[in-house]
Order: C-alpha cells, then structure tokens, then sequence
C-alpha cells in the first residue's frame, strides 16, 4: 500500500500566525537536527543501541502497561465507589491519585536505597545520601490520605443527607 | 481488502472505546500541555547552564555574584525535573486515545509527524527517568549519564518547539474556557447547522467520576506535594518538609553532604599522608607549601553554599587562602586560567579547569577549614577548592597542584 506524500490540501493564509507555526517548526527541527550530530558524534555506537532499547522500553511500559493499568484501576474505581455521589467519587480518585503520584516518585527511591546502600564498616558507601525512612514515610502519607479522604466522604454524606431531610408535621 | 480494513477500524474504535473518557478533551491537554512546556523550558534553560559551566565554549560568561546562582538554577532544574513526571503522566494520558487513531498512517507527512511524538514522549520519559535515578547516584543504564541526558534535552526541546508547530491551531482554538465554548460551538454549527447544540465544554458534569476541574486540582496537589517533600534538599526554607528527597540539608560531617567520599575516591593514604605538598606552577617557577605554611599564609573566611549539579545544595562556612594570592607567590598573570590536579587519579573529579572569573574572585578559596574545624577527610582534607556560583564537581577535593595554563 503506498501512502500519499501529504494529507488533502488545505489552504492557509500566510499570517503572523502561519509565520510564527513556521519560525517554530523550523527552529524545532533544527534543534532536533543538532541533537541527532550530537549523538552521533559524542555517544559511542555500543551506548546509542542502550539509548535506542532505553528509548523503545519507554513506549512500551507506558503505553503497553502504565495506561492500560490507569484505565483498569478508573473502572473499577467506578464500581467500588457505585452509590457515591460525584463529589465523593471525586475525593476518593484525588486521594489515589495524589498517593499514586508521590508512590511513583518514592518506589524508585526506596529500591535504590536496597541496591545502593551497602551496610558495615569498609563498604565505601556516601551515607549523605538516600538516609530518610521512604518506607515510613510514605505509608504515613497514604494514611494520611485514606483518613483525610474517608473524613471528608463522611462529611459530604452527612451534609447533604441533613439538607435533603424536609420537615413534615405530625 | 476492503472489508479488513473496515474489521480493523471497527476493532481499534472499539479499543479506543475501552479508554475513552469524559475527562480526557482537547482542553485538558492544553492546560496540562501549558504547564509541562513551561517545566521543560525552564528544566532545559537551567540545565543548558550548568552544562555551559562544566564544558564552557569560548565565549561563556561566568556568573560569581549571587553567590547562590548555582545553587539556585540546579535547584530549580532539579525541582522543576521532578515536578515534570505526573504532568508528563498526565498530558500523556490525557492525549492517548490519540495513540490508537485508525488509520494509523495518512500520509507521508503524517507519518513523520507521528514519528517526531513518539521520538518525543519516549525520550521525555527516559529524560525525566534517569534524570531522577541520578539524583539518587543509581545508573542501572548502559550509557553515559552525562552526554546522553544533555542530548535528549536538545531532542526534547527540539520535539517540543515542532509539537507546538503542528499543534498551535488546536492549541488557540482550547487556550481557554471561552475560546474553547466559541471553537466547539463553531464544529457544532459548521457540523449540523440547522440543530442548536451546547458546547460539551458548557455541558453541566452530570455523569459519576469526577469533573476535569477536579481532575485538575487533584494533580495540582500531587505535583505540589512531590515538589514540596523533595525541594527541601536545594531550597532551606523547605528542609522541614524533605520526606523524599535523596539528600537532607545539613547531613554528613561538619553539616554538609558528600558527592564522593574519599574511600570512592581511593584517596585515603595520599590524603593523609604527613609529607602532602601543594605545588603552584608557573612556567618554570614551582613553589611547595605544606600545610603549616599555607596556614601561614593571609586566611580569609567566606559563606558560600556547595551546589552539586544533581541538584543539592547547602550553605557553609570555608576559610583558607584566596587563589589569587598563591597565584601571586608564582607571579602568574592575573588573566590566567589554572589546572586544578587532585589526589583522585582520573575520572571526571580528577581535575579541574578554572577560567579567571573565578580564580581574580576574591571569594574563590584554597579551602582548609569548613565551619569553624580542619576540613573532613570526606570534605577533600588537607585542601579543596571552593569558589562562587560553581558546580559541586569543579570543586575540586584533595588538591595537591595548582598549574597555571
């Protein structure tokens, strides 16, 4: 199958706006033309091949695992929080979210703490570097967001359960 | 044929359907796409310096005043590095569906333009991935850190400045809440003029899970508390709140933290050897001091911060003999550049090339003391370089000549 050189023609004024999409593209690719010399002349051929695997395993664990396990985790967000109304819903997914965001930062950090930090006298090892409990740390963040969280579920039922109660007369 | 690419279509529609959600708009890809732009901007600029710093071309211009502006911009690059991962996670969640578009190649030059994203979000992710294992020392890649970080920062900026090509009509038409109503409204009328339809942008959030505003704020909180527990190892207003930072302000001996010790540096005997010398050559003249005798000498005694380019810094008080003085005991001209030699053999620590900027400063020390004590041996004992504005790895430790080029 061969593909056209280009989509179906569009006609475009050439306005300040066209110019500046233009002066953009092209100091873009310039850039991009400077970065390719500079690997080429600066990185050795064996290092370009890690960067290239480097680069393909980014994509990959992204899109392939990261994304799909977000889209996995939404839906069944949706159906242990079935019966909340959409504020409730709303903080319980920003709690997971912000812990999942710091989680993500933190995990890399506690296994270079495992890899990195050998023990006892004569190992060499910089202790001015990775010597926070992150494990600690980040299990009272997590508490910290479930208390918060269930706090201000409970709040939210408890407000509008009181403002939905009409009076009657006996 | 033709009904295979029918299937085809059907099937990736149906996939693209799995991911679809009410979240993801054109909309909150700008606004994401707005805030990470301007953190990769800004982590690019910094990080163009310090690297301008380490490999200065010619015509660079070294800044020694503030004391602080390297302290300053490595913090900002680092902090700003750190802050980039949930909004890159975000913006590229946000733009997905995207990736599962059919047909997937239209043209020669949608092809290419496919291309140059996937070039950029691969790299993006790689960038801010060994950029953060790096401020924790880990190198579990095959690749020099150095050269190959600095290059996809120029892939990155490059790709970025031709997304916002491609992409700038998009970009207009969503920049914001109105322009996105007037943008929407005008698809809607040129797509079915005869009916009146609500902007989905102006649609009431009616369905459960969570509206894009508080989608919004939720990864405003999370980029701010990951900026707030992690910048406290550059910025000492936000030490109190470091929980996941690799570094802590104030750590290590005499309070401040080490790059490398001097049992990785292997430098343990020389160091503490009692016949150590430090020669100052120029030309033909050599001089050897001792240290008794460099403690002779005129001691001046400043607060300057040490920066290290992985993005720590900390505040400390050196004294020691100013560079521009022992430069003068060899009569070397006051426009040269010195080689400094340590104790280290090789690697990027062994020596270091300083411009006259520094060494005329009178800032610029022969440090022997740090916070009122002898140097640590880890802090480069019997004698270290410490200047204004400088990278953490030009400082160099261990010193025992200083040569004038």
């Amino acid at each position: 199958m061969r593909l056209p050189l280009m989509g179906p023609p569009v006609t475009v004024e050439r306005g300040p706006f066209w110019w500046m999409r233009a002066a953009l593209g092209a100091l873009g690719t310039a850039a991009l033309g400077y970065a390719v010399f500079g690997f080429l002349a600066n990185v050795p051929l064996a290092q370009l091949i890690g960067v290239a695997a480097w680069l393909a395993a980014a994509l990959v664990v992204h899109d392939g695992v990261l994304v799909p396990l977000t889209t996995l985790a939404g839906g069944g967000l949706s159906r242990l929080t079935y019966g909340l109304r959409p504020v409730q819903q709303g903080i319980v997914r920003g709690a997971l979210l912000v812990g999942a965001v710091v989680t993500l930062l933190a995990a890399p950090l506690i296994r270079a703490q495992q890899v990195l930090q050998p023990s006892g006298p004569g190992s060499g090892a910089n202790h001015t570097v990775l010597q926070g409990d992150y494990v600690q740390a980040l299990g009272i963040l997590w508490l910290v967001l479930v208390v918060a969280a269930a706090g201000f579920v409970a709040a939210v039922g408890l407000y509008t359960r009181r403002s939905s109660v009409k009076k009657t007369r006996p | 044929m033709d009904r295979l690419t029918t299937l085809l279509q059907q099937r990736m529609d149906a996939v693209n359907g799995r991911f679809s959600s009410r979240l993801r708009s054109k909309r909150l890809t700008v606004v994401l796409g707005r805030w990470l732009g301007m953190a990769f901007t800004v982590c690019f600029l910094t990080g163009l310096f310090s690297h301008l710093l380490q490999d200065p071309p010619g015509w660079m211009l070294f800044p020694t005043r503030p004391v602080w502006v390297y302290a300053a911009t490595q913090g900002i690059h680092v902090t700003t590095g750190i802050a980039s991962i949930p909004l890159l996670a975000a913006k590229l969640w946000s733009a997905f569906p995207e990736l599962l578009r059919w047909p997937p190649l239209k043209s020669v030059v949608h092809a290419l333009e496919r291309a140059s994203i996937a070039l950029f979000v691969s790299a993006s992710l790689v960038e801010v991935t060994i950029g953060l294992l790096n401020t924790f020392q880990w190198y579990p890649w095959p690749f020099s850190f150095k050269d190959v970080h600095y290059w996809l920062g120029w892939v990155i900026i490059g790709s970025l400045a031709l997304h916002i090509a491609v992409k700038l009509p998009l970009i207009r038409a969503h920049w914001s809440r109105r322009s996105e109503a007037s943008a929407i409204a005008g698809e809607a009328a040129e797509a079915a003029p005869e009916r009146e339809t609500v902007p989905a942008a102006m649609a009431p959030a009616t369905r459960p899970g969570w509206s894009r505003r508080g989608f919004l704020a939720a990864m405003t909180a999370g980029t701010g508390v990951v900026v707030l527990t992690t910048a406290g190892q550059s910025f000492a207003w936000l030490a109190g709140l470091n929980l996941f930072a690799p570094r802590r302000m104030d750590a290590g001996p005499q309070g401040v933290p080490i790059n490398r010790t001097a049992a990785q540096a292997g430098v343990e005997g020389a160091a503490l050897a009692p016949d150590w010398v430090l020669t100052v050559a120029s030309g033909s003249v050599h001089k050897t001091l001792t240290l008794s005798q460099l403690t002779a000498l005129p001691q001046h005694s400043y607060g300057l911060p040490i920066a290290c380019v992985e993005g720590w810094s900390q505040g400390a008080q050196w004294r020691g003999v100013r560079i521009r003085d022992l430069m003068a005991l060899v009569g070397a001209p006051a426009d040269a550049g010195l080689q400094i030699s340590s104790l280290e053999q090789g690697g990027v620590y062994g020596r270091s090339f300083m411009p006259a900027a520094y060494s005329q400063d009178e800032k610029t020390l022969l440090a022997l003391e740090l916070n009122g004590a002898p140097l640590d041996l880890d802090h480069g004992y019997p004698a270290r370089i410490i200047a204004p504005g400088r990278p953490g790895v030009l400082q160099t430790k261990w010193v025992h000549r200083v040569e004038v080029i």
